[in-house]
Parts: structure tokens; C-alpha cells; sequence
């Protein structure tokens, strides 16, 4: 039995998608077709077999438009048909047309960007018919877009109030697929993205009747969780930033002045030795690395000295050394220390390539001024070093030697 | 697959010496002398070779003409003819003959082949003499192609049903107070040598009962004048069967009837009928049916789906449908398909706030009113065990219109100028863009003027309101099954205001389609020729990657139909080749879907007008097919368990499922278009499959293609959910023949408003 993760259930929804397109993509309408091939062209989900260049020539609106997006898939025949369809059409009788282009979204998307591609004489008469450009439908986007390609005047600049389970996922894909059109419009923020992954995890599915809709929402939950997947991961650049962020958590140290509990000294969180420290960024960096993060690492061995770094991070190949500061010659010889032990950090690197140094600063009286030389030295002595990070104790406790008699 | 089917065919074999005589064509009256003046002999005349061939019926006789030994496969049409004399010789003075061919038929002779008299034994009744319901069995010989090899082989074809006998005097029973005017009235009339094979005198109709007086019976509504009262019969149709019952019988006529229909389930279910055949081919396989002495007809067991000979089946699926406010939404069931989507391209349809007139009689307003507000509003809290609510949403909900007003006139005696006022106060009112109509199930009997619903009907469509009828019986009918009802009312009225619920998908288009159908209705009064036939044309035609229809249905006499369907073909071909653009080079395919055999100048006038309509431009092809209930085959599956109707037990034993097709050789197919789910009560029988024949002047003959197109159109009816039992070509024809031929009967109606006025384009029909 499959055990259910959130890994499981985002995979299962996007291969019940995928089984949905392939049930119902031949019985879908033409420019249905043209549309699910096209967005789903770069999914590893998409459709296997390959396009049907239907160019009849008794397919109507539906063949033309569904030529319109081979045209955009780079067919190269497409062109061609799409001429001669569009041509078929131009001739026909407005009132026969007026009705299939106001109402399907799809269809116009598709007969602009065979346009677009292909460039027929007359295309005027196109957006006439079409009437405005704004549609109620959750594909109204699409009817949006299929305008600006044929006449640019900003209209996806501004971002209507999308409804999360269709038409914020066509926009996503929209977007991913033509960035060039939408490249002034309203970020959509990871909240939102969240949200619509969500429900397209746990909402109810479009039937495989609703090609269209289907095909959206698989790309659209393919594209959410690899940029939520991107966003979860934190960077060397990111772990970075969050070590350094610690000492700002110090603000809520805790060192009672008083019991808060008869009976009971004092709390007091001492920090006084090296060990005390990595405890304390182990809290830190466990809940986002879980496994991944590991102490405590043997390093291999170069000549006699086998040394040891304090932590690993295995996806990012970046160990963590950590350094206690007690005293003022201990800057001397924290460089010394990271100096001499370079060899053996990088001994495999296809272990571990980068190190950052968390340098914890407990000097009763610190020397600022020399951290940003000794982080400058081992900066320029190695480029695999990526940062060495200065965090001074907490203000609440006291100088070391007067620890042990404070009130 | 279950190769569970069974067709009612028995394929013959022969043995023995075929001799067969040749002679010269020499003309009709020369053909029609020779087989009357040689009845020991069966003849066929064969067109390509202008030969007439013949055989002997008696052993010591020989063949006419130059005689020569013959192969039996060369000969399956006369030797079809010669089985068939060969089996009436084998029935005469054992049964009662009707028809000596074609099909050959006659009335069980067991004390149980009389169900009429059984049924009244079984209530303690005495049977009447001359009165009574028949089985009836039916002969035929066929000769289709039969797989492996599609060699054709003659076959005979056995069905049963039952047939009415009304033989009681028309002196007696005008004696007896039996209500005769307008009744149809019949003589018997023997031809020669009908007594030779026993046969029965043939009933003529003669016309309807006018009076009785001094031994003649004076006829109206047709040539003849009068009839002497002793050769005056009762015309024994089902409705006249009911009236006697019901003179003589009083109350028990009920119980009487009751008792019949049990019995004829014996004879119409699939089980029941499956094995009345299987005996009397039993019967017939014992028989010594020879042709002369050295030559013998051998009858097989049906032919069964496991055996190699059986036909190929023809495969079909549902088709897709198109639903949805952008059209492009698909569903296989119309249904959930409106339900999940709304109608086709929905915020299109430019009647979203509907004005609805009700017509309604004054004492039953208030159920009237309830039926309305659950026909706007759905009802919601409907249950029933294990099924979806069909109609939780309304028309407001479900079929995504905008509102739904009522303005209510009533009537305070059902009479049709009460209705009439009532309308008119109707149409004074304000704009209706719908009447619903509440008369009577008693008024169906009336006719033109006197029927409240058909002058209703004319007054309101003269003023280019369609028309919805609503019976009180409906109304007070069982209450779980009014949500059914108010679904299909539902969906018939949205296409009645125009709009669309669903179209078909015309998939993977190789050509310019048009579609024409011919349906026929039979009503009102009978001429000399027989019933008065009116004809419906309506065609459909591919474009934008589904089927529409083409709006302007036409109804016409039959005796003009060839004209109208000309007329009509003529304005479809011109609108569909500017709605499509065609483009020199183009293909187009006409298929005409007809309900009687085109005869060859029709076919001829079709193609001088296409081809007149068309020049040289484009590559035209026809498909000229006609599809009919009216013939012998039948198809049983016998792993078919049928369905359970609850306390009512099951229904649809045997019955093939709904698309069972088989092709019966190049140019023949059985559709079967109801299966055990599309049956209502256990007393309906076996459905009858459609039988396709593809007409030989056809140059586009994929008749699988054919088939399951003509599946695929009966699924597009708008007048039900339910898929239709014909394909909408036929069926669309049928029903707007039957309302304008009813509507013709009132004196105001006039067919301008469906010619040229607002209902032009309208399916004011359904």
C-alpha cells in the first residue's frame, strides 16, 4: 500500500489528470484538442501521441482554430492550413460566424494565434465579430490574450478577481506560456498559489468531457508544485540568511531575574561552551532540513588529522563550523583553526562542496571591528567558504565570569 | 462478449436433383398468363438475363421451357418462392391461411392460440363466436449474405404476433346498440384459388358506418356508397376490439382485457416469442417440404451467435454531446450533461425571462399552479431509492434561465370556446412566450373542433405562441414520478423557445453532410386508397464540427411529398453551401433516411436537382436508406436477465441491448434502438429493431458508417430525455406530420404561422 504523503496525493491527482486527458482528448471537440496539446506540450504529463494536423477543410471554426494552435506548437504544415481555413471562413457568411466566435474562447485563442503565426491579409473583420474582449467565462483570459496578439493594447495588465479553481489556473499557464503578454501584470502571491494548489489537490476533478478545463488544471498544478517545491527548499543563500537571523531571535532570551515558581531558582538559558551553541542551532535548522541535516560529521581523513564539522546539510553539499569566541586571541585562532582544516572539509567534495562558519561571540568585551577582518581573511582564502557569520550572546546574559553569582 | 443472440432467420439446405426450366421474356400479360394458367409451377423472372426461370411443385411434372439441371445457389429467389408453396401446402386444412406470401401468415389452431376465448374461460365467461384475438404466425423466405464467407443462402425468416377476429354481423351488432358511426366497416372478398391452400377471404376496407336501413349499410368517407348488411364486418383493429369488449362485457371488459395481455406475454416477450418460434420451426423441420420428387427443402435451427454463419455485429457508442455556456462541454448523457453544464451555449439563448401562459380549467387551478411553480423552481427535496433527482433544479436551475413569470386564464367548462376566450384574454395581457395548455386525457378523443387542446393549440400558434399540452391526469399521477415528467416537459419547452440543449459532435468531418429524413403519419379519415398519410422532412447538416438542423421543417399530403421534398432539399442545400462556404472540389454526401422504399423516379428527380444545384463544382454521393419497425426480423438475447421495475418484477427478458446491430449483408442492418432499460411495463414485448436497407441507386454504401449515425440521431430528440426509439430525421418528420395533420381538422387553423410566420424555425412540434 501506497502510504499517503502529501508527496502521494499531489502525484496521484496529477496522473488522474493525466488519465483524464487521455480518455477524452479524441472525443473532444477540434479546437479543445489544439488547446490541451498546446499547454500541455512542455508536461511531463502531456499527451503521447502525436498531433492530428485535421485540415479537411469541413471542420468549420473548430478546424481552423484547432490549425491556429499547431501553428503555435511549431508545426510547420500548420501554416498552410490554417491560410487555407482561414480563407474558408473569411468567405462565409458573418452571421454564421458571429455566434462561434462570441461564445467560444477557445476557438478565438486559437484562430488569433494561427493569425499571429501565419499572417493572413484580413484579420479585422476577425475582432469585429468577436465583440468585446472581455468575457464572464473562466476562459475569458484566453479571449484576452487572443486580442493582444492580434492588437497590443495592455489589456492583461490589469488582473480581474480570478476564481482559484479554473480561471487563476489558465492564467498561471497563460502566463508560463506567453510571458512576453503579461509581462506588466500583477504578481500572483504565493498565498494564492497555495491556495489554488490546494484546492486543485482536493477539489472535485473536471470530467474528461471538459478537455479543456482538465488540461488546465494539470498544467497549472504541475507549474504550482515545482515553483512550491523551488520556494520549500531553502538555498545556501537562504540557510545563510536564516543563521544570521538567529541572533535577532535572542531578543526573547530567556534569563529571569527572579523565580517565577516557588521553590525553583531562576530560569536561566545558558549558552557558556561550543556544544551549548550547536544545540541551539540544531533547534534552528532541524525543523527545516529534517533528515537532511546532520551532526556531528567525520570528515575523511587527510594525513594523521581527521577533523570533524560540527553540521551537514546533505542536499546542499554545505557543512556548518561552528566557533565559541571566550577570549580576545580566540579570533587568532578560530582562523587558524578553519585554516587548517580546509583540506580536510573539502576532502570529498562530491559530499560537501561549500562552509559557512557560525562564529558565536561570548568575548565579555567583543572586538567588532577584527570580526570583519577575520571574515574578510577566510572569505579570500577559500571560495568555497561562502560566509562567516557573527552572532553575539544575548544581551541578557551576563559576562562569563559573572555567571555563576548574577541575580 | 456473451455470444448469447439469436435471430428469428433459418437458414435452408437442400438436397437432392434441382431441375429448372427457361423461357423467353415475352412481355407482362404474357408473364400473368403463364402462372395463371400453370399453378403446378413457380416462376421468377430475372431482369439482367431477361429469362423467366421456373419450377416444378409436382413430382411427375416437369419444368417449362428448356429444361436443365441447376445449381441451387444460382436459383435462392425462386427456390425461396417455391419453399413458400411448398409450406402452404403443409399448412392447408391444418390452419387457417390470411396470406399465402410474402409473408405467408396464419392463425394458431390450438384452443390456446385463441386468447380472446381463453381469457374469458379464465374469467367464467362463455367465448363469443367470431370474436377473438389470434396468434398469428408469419413466413418468409430471405436470402442474405452470411458470414464466414458472406455467401448468400436462402432462409426462412419465422416471427408471431396476434391479430384481431371481429366476425359478428354489423346487423347484429347495430341490434344490439353497438355505437357504429364513423366505425370502420369491412368486406370479405376470396380471389381465385384462394380456396385452393385453404385460404381465408381477404378483408377489404370499405369505409366508415354511416346507417343501417332495408339490408345495406350506407358507408361515408369513401367511393363506395353502400354495402349489403350481411357482408358487413367491423374493421377488427385494437380500438374497435376494446369497444365490442366494453358493449358486451360492461365492467369485466377490463378484467377481460387484463386477462388477454397476460396471455399475450406468452406470445410477445422475447422468451415467450423465442420459443413459439423455435416450435413452429420444429414443426416445419418434420414437415416434408419438397419440391418435387427428388428435390427437398431442409430447414436449420435458428441462427444463433455462436454458430459461424451468424451476422456480423456492427459495433456503436454513444456519441458525444456538447453542452455548456461556451458549447464545448461533453457528456454522453443529456441529462447530467445539462444538469453539470447547462444547455448548449446557453447565454446565447435570447429568451432568459420568460413570460409562460397557463391555460387552465378553473377547479384544478391550484394543482395547476403547484405543477408550474415545481416545473420554474425543480423540486429539490425529491427522493428515490438508489436514483439522482432529475429535476432538483428547475427551469431557472437547471436550465440556467433568468426568470420565469406565469399569467393564469381559466376556462369553467372544458369546451373548446371557452378555451378559445380564455386565450384570447391571454394574448390581450401582455407578450406569452409559452402557453401551457391543461385539457383532458378524455379529449384525445375528439377531433378538430371539438378537441379543446387542438383549438387551443391553433389559436395560440396563429398568434406565434408555442404550445405545451398538459393533461389534469398527469398532474394527479403518481407524485414520484412527476419530477420525471416535469424534466422531459422541461426540456422539451426550452427547445420549443428556441433554445438548444445539446448538439452531436460530427467528428473528424471528410465532407459537406446533409441529412434528410422522411416520417409519415397516418390519421383521420380512410379514403378507398386507404388512411389519409401526411409526410414530415427534416434534415440536418454538418458544420463547425457538429450536426445542426436545418430549422424549417416542412410537412406535407403524401401525395405531394416528392414536390415538398424537393423544395426542401433545395432551400437546405442552398442555406448549407453559404453557412459552410463550399469551395470548388468539395464532397458533399447526401443520406436520405426514408420511411418507405424511394421509388426510382424519386431518386432520379433528387439527383437532376443536385445536380442542378451543384453543376460540376463538387464531387456529389448519395446514400439512400430506407429505415423501418414494419418488417419480420427479430433479435433475442437470450443471457439477458432483464431489469428489475420493483413490485413489478422484471422486465426485458431476452431483449437485446440498445445498439445491438447486425448487418444482414452489403446492404441490410438490424438497429435495435430500445433495449430492456428503455422498457416500461412487461406487457410491451420485444421491441422491434429498425431494419436499414441501403437502396441499390446508393453510390455511398458504408453501411456501418450508415448505422451508427442513425444510432448516434436518436440520441439528438429534444422531446425526451430519453433517447428516441427512431433517429430524429424520422422521428422529428413523424411528429410534425401527426400535429399539423391533427391541426388540420379546425376550421381556424391555418399553416402560415409555420410556413413564414415567427414559428418558421421553431420545434413548436415536440
Amino acid at each position: 500500500m501506497v502510504p499517503l504523503t502529501p508527496d502521494t496525493i499531489v502525484s496521484s491527482r496529477l496522473r488522474s489528470l493525466q488519465q483524464r486527458v487521455h480518455e477524452g482528448i479524441a472525443a473532444a471537440p477540434l479546437q479543445s484538442q489544439g488547446f490541451a496539446r498546446l499547454i500541455l506540450q512542455r508536461s511531463k504529463y502531456g499527451i503521447e501521441d502525436s498531433w492530428h494536423l485535421s485540415s479537411s477543410g469541413y471542420g468549420g471554426v473548430p478546424e481552423a482554430a484547432h490549425l491556429g494552435y499547431c501553428t503555435a506548437a511549431g508545426i510547420e504544415e500548420a501554416a498552410g492550413g490554417f491560410r487555407a481555413a482561414w480563407e474558408r471562413l473569411e468567405n462565409r457568411p458573418r452571421g454564421s460566424l458571429v455566434e462561434e466566435f462570441r461564445s467560444d474562447d477557445i476557438s478565438v485563442l486559437g484562430l488569433a494565434l494561427g493569425i499571429h503565426n501565419s499572417t493572413p491579409d484580413e484579420t479585422e473583420w476577425f475582432l469585429e465579430l468577436c465583440g468585446p474582449a472581455r468575457s464572464t467565462a473562466w476562459t475569458g483570459r484566453a479571449r484576452e490574450l487572443a486580442y493582444e496578439l492580434l492588437k497590443p493594447e495592455g489589456r492583461l495588465k490589469s488582473l480581474p478577481e480570478l476564481d482559484p479553481q479554473d480561471s487563476l489556473c489558465l492564467e498561471l499557464v497563460m502566463r508560463e506560456m506567453w510571458p512576453a503578454y503579461f509581462s506588466g501584470s500583477p504578481a500572483i502571491g504565493s498565498s494564492v498559489r497555495q491556495t489554488t494548489a490546494e484546492q486543485l489537490v482536493v477539489g472535485q476533478p473536471p470530467l474528461a468531457g471538459q478537455i479543456d478545463r482538465v488540461a488546465v488544471q494539470l498544467r497549472a498544478l504541475e507549474l504550482l508544485v515545482s515553483g512550491l517545491a523551488r520556494e520549500a527548499v531553502p538555498t545556501i543563500d537562504k540557510t545563510v540568511g536564516l543563521l544570521k537571523r538567529t541572533e535577532t531571535s535572542f531578543a526573547r532570551w530567556v534569563w529571569e531575574q527572579n523565580s517565577q515558581r516557588r521553590g525553583l531558582p531562576p530560569v536561566r538559558w545558558i549558552i557558556d561552551r561550543e556544544t551549548h551553541v550547536q544545540a541551539f542551532l540544531w533547534a534552528v535548522l532541524r525543523p527545516v532540513f529534517g533528515p537532511d541535516l546532520i551532526e556531528e560529521e567525520y570528515l575523511p581523513s587527510y594525513g594523521l588529522k581527521q577533523s570533524k564539522a560540527d553540521f551537514g546539510i546533505l542536499s546542499l553539499k554545505l557543512l556548518i563550523e561552528v566557533k565559541y569566541l571566550r577570549a580576545p586571541g580566540d579570533l587568532k585562532k578560530t582562523e587558524d583553526e578553519i585554516g587548517g582544516d580546509l583540506g580536510s572539509y573539502f576532502q570529498a567534495t562530491d559530499r560537501f562542496n561549500r562552509l559557512v562558519v557560525y562564529v558565536y561571540d561570548d568575548r565579555d568585551e567583543p572586538e567588532r571591528e577584527k570580526n570583519d577582518l577575520l571574515r574578510q581573511a577566510l572569505l579570500a582564502r577559500d571560495d568555497r567558504i561562502v560566509d562567516v557569520i557573527f552572532v553575539r550572546r544575548p544581551s541578557l546574559i551576563p559576562d562569563r565570569d559573572s555567571r555563576g553569582t548574577a541575580q | 462478449m456473451d455470444k448469447s443472440l439469436t435471430l428469428n432467420l433459418s437458414p435452408v439446405a437442400f438436397s437432392g436433383q434441382l431441375l429448372v426450366g427457361r423461357l423467353p421474356w415475352e412481355g407482362d400479360e404474357s408473364y400473368r398468363s403463364l402462372r395463371e394458367s400453370n399453378r403446378s409451377h413457380v416462376f421468377r423472372f430475372d431482369a439482367r438475363s431477361e429469362t423467366i426461370y421456373n419450377v416444378s411443385l409436382v413430382s411427375d411434372v416437369d419444368p417449362l421451357g428448356t429444361v436443365e439441371e441447376a445449381h441451387p445457389g444460382q436459383h435462392l429467389y425462386l427456390l425461396g418462392k417455391a419453399l413458400q408453396i411448398a409450406i402452404l401446402r403443409f399448412l392447408d386444412g391444418r390452419f387457417a391461411v390470411l396470406r399465402p406470401a410474402r409473408p405467408l401468415e396464419f392463425w394458431g389452431g390450438k384452443q390456446e392460440s385463441r386468447l380472446l376465448s381463453t381469457a374469458l374461460e379464465n374469467v367464467g365467461m362463455q367465448p363469443v363466436h367470431g370474436l377473438e384475438i389470434f396468434i398469428k404466425y408469419s413466413l418468409d423466405t430471405r436470402v442474405v449474405s452470411l458470414p464466414p464467407d458472406q455467401a448468400k443462402h436462402l432462409s426462412l425468416l419465422l416471427d408471431v404476433s396476434t391479430s384481431n377476429q371481429i366476425d359478428l354481423s354489423v346487423q347484429r351488432l347495430a341490434a344490439d346498440g353497438f355505437p357504429l358511426r364513423g366505425k370502420g366497416i369491412c368486406t370479405r372478398r376470396a380471389e381465385d384459388g384462394d380456396a385452393d391452400h385453404g385460404l381465408l377471404p381477404r378483408l377489404d376496407w370499405c369505409g366508415e358506418f354511416e346507417s343501417i336501413s332495408n339490408g345495406t349499410v350506407t358507408l361515408s368517407a369513401s367511393e363506395i356508397a353502400s354495402v349489403p348488411t350481411e357482408d358487413a364486418l367491423l374493421e377488427p383493429h385494437r380500438r374497435n376490439m376494446q369497444a365490442v369488449l366494453a358493449h358486451y362485457f360492461g365492467k369485466d371488459s377490463g378484467r377481460i382485457m387484463a386477462s388477454v395481455e397476460g396471455l399475450r406475454t406468452r406470445y410477445n416477450s422475447a422468451p415467450g416469442k423465442l420459443r413459439t418460434v423455435r416450435n413452429t420451426l420444429t414443426i416445419l423441420q418434420a414437415a416434408d417440404l419438397v419440391l418435387h420428387k427428388d428435390f427437398e427443402f431442409q430447414l436449420s435451427t435458428l441462427l444463433q451467435q455462436s454458430a459461424d454463419e451468424f451476422p456480423n455485429q456492427i459495433a456503436v457508442d454513444r456519441p458525444a454531446l456538447f453542452f455548456g455556456a461556451q458549447g464545448r462541454d461533453q457528456h454522453q448523457r443529456p441529462d447530467a450533461g445539462i444538469a453539470r453544464f447547462g444547455p448548449y451555449r446557453y447565454p446565447l439563448h435570447d429568451r432568459n425571462e420568460l413570460a409562460i401562459g397557463v391555460i387552465c380549467e378553473t377547479h384544478h387551478r391550484g394543482r395547476v399552479e403547484q405543477f408550474m411553480q415545481d416545473l420554474k423552481n425543480g423540486i429539490p427535496d425529491h427522493r428515490s431509492r438508489g436514483k439522482k433527482n432529475p429535476y432538483s433544479g428547475g427551469l431557472v436551475g437547471k436550465f440556467r434561465l433568468s426568470s420565469v413569470r406565469f399569467r393564469y386564464e381559466v376556462v369553467r367548462q372544458p369546451d373548446p370556446s371557452e378555451y378559445k376566450r380564455a386565450i384570447q384574454r391571454l394574448l390581450d395581457g401582455g407578450t406569452v412566450h409559452l402557453a401551457f395548455v391543461q385539457t383532458r386525457d378524455a379529449h384525445h378523443q375528439l377531433l378538430g373542433d371539438d378537441n379543446p387542446y387542438l383549438v387551443s393549440k391553433a389559436e395560440l400558434m396563429l398568434a406565434g405562441v408555442p404550445v405545451q399540452g398538459l393533461l389534469i391526469e398527469t398532474i394527479d399521477g403518481k407524485r414520484g414520478s412527476i419530477p420525471y415528467i416535469l424534466n422531459n416537459v422541461a426540456l422539451a419547452s426550452y427547445a420549443k423557445l428556441g433554445g438548444t440543449p445539446w448538439l452531436m459532435a460530427a467528428r473528424n468531418p471528410t465532407t459537406h453532410e446533409i441529412v434528410i429524413g422522411l416520417g409519415y403519419t397516418e390519421i383521420g379519415h380512410r379514403t378507398d386508397q386507404g388512411r389519409r398519410r401526411y409526410v414530415g422532412i427534416t434534415s440536418l447538416f454538418s458544420g463547425d464540427g457538429r450536426y445542426l438542423l436545418w430549422g424549417r421543417s416542412r410537412e406535407v399530403d403524401f401525395d405531394h411529398y416528392t414536390d415538398a421534398l424537393l423544395a426542401n432539399l433545395r432551400a437546405t442545400i442552398e442555406h448549407v453551401r453559404r453557412h459552410n462556404n463550399w469551395q470548388k472540389g468539395d464532397q458533399v454526401r447526401l443520406i436520405f433516411h426514408v420511411y418507405k422504399h424511394l421509388k426510382h423516379r424519386e431518386i432520379e428527380a433528387v439527383k437532376t436537382l443536385v445536380q442542378e444545384l451543384t453543376g460540376e463544382a463538387f464531387t456529389v454521393e448519395y446514400a439512400f436508406l430506407d429505415i423501418s419497425h414494419r418488417h419480420h426480423y427479430t433479435l433475442y438475447d437470450e443471457s439477458q436477465s432483464g431489469v428489475s421495475k420493483g413490485k413489478r418484477g422484471r422486465i426485458g427478458q431476452g431483449v437485446p441491448n440498445r445498439g445491438t446491430c447486425l448487418r444482414l449483408g452489403e446492404r441490410e442492418a438490424l438497429l435495435h434502438l430500445a433495449g430492456p432499460y428503455d422498457l416500461k411495463t412487461a406487457t410491451q414485448g420485444l421491441p422491434q429493431p429498425l431494419l436499414l436497407n441501403l437502396h441499390h441507386a446508393s453510390d455511398f454504401d458504408d453501411l456501418t458508417y450508415l448505422a451508427r449515425q442513425i444510432y448516434n440521431f436518436s440520441y439528438m430528440s429534444w422531446r425526451s430525455f430519453f433517447p428516441a426509439t427512431e433517429p430524429v430525421t424520422i422521428y422529428y418528420s413523424r411528429l410534425l406530420a401527426r400535429k399539423m395533420a391533427a391541426l388540420r381538422g379546425v376550421s381556424s387553423w391555418s399553416s402560415q404561422p409555420i410556413a413564414r410566420g415567427p414559428l418558421r424555425d421553431s420545434l413548436w412540434f415536440l
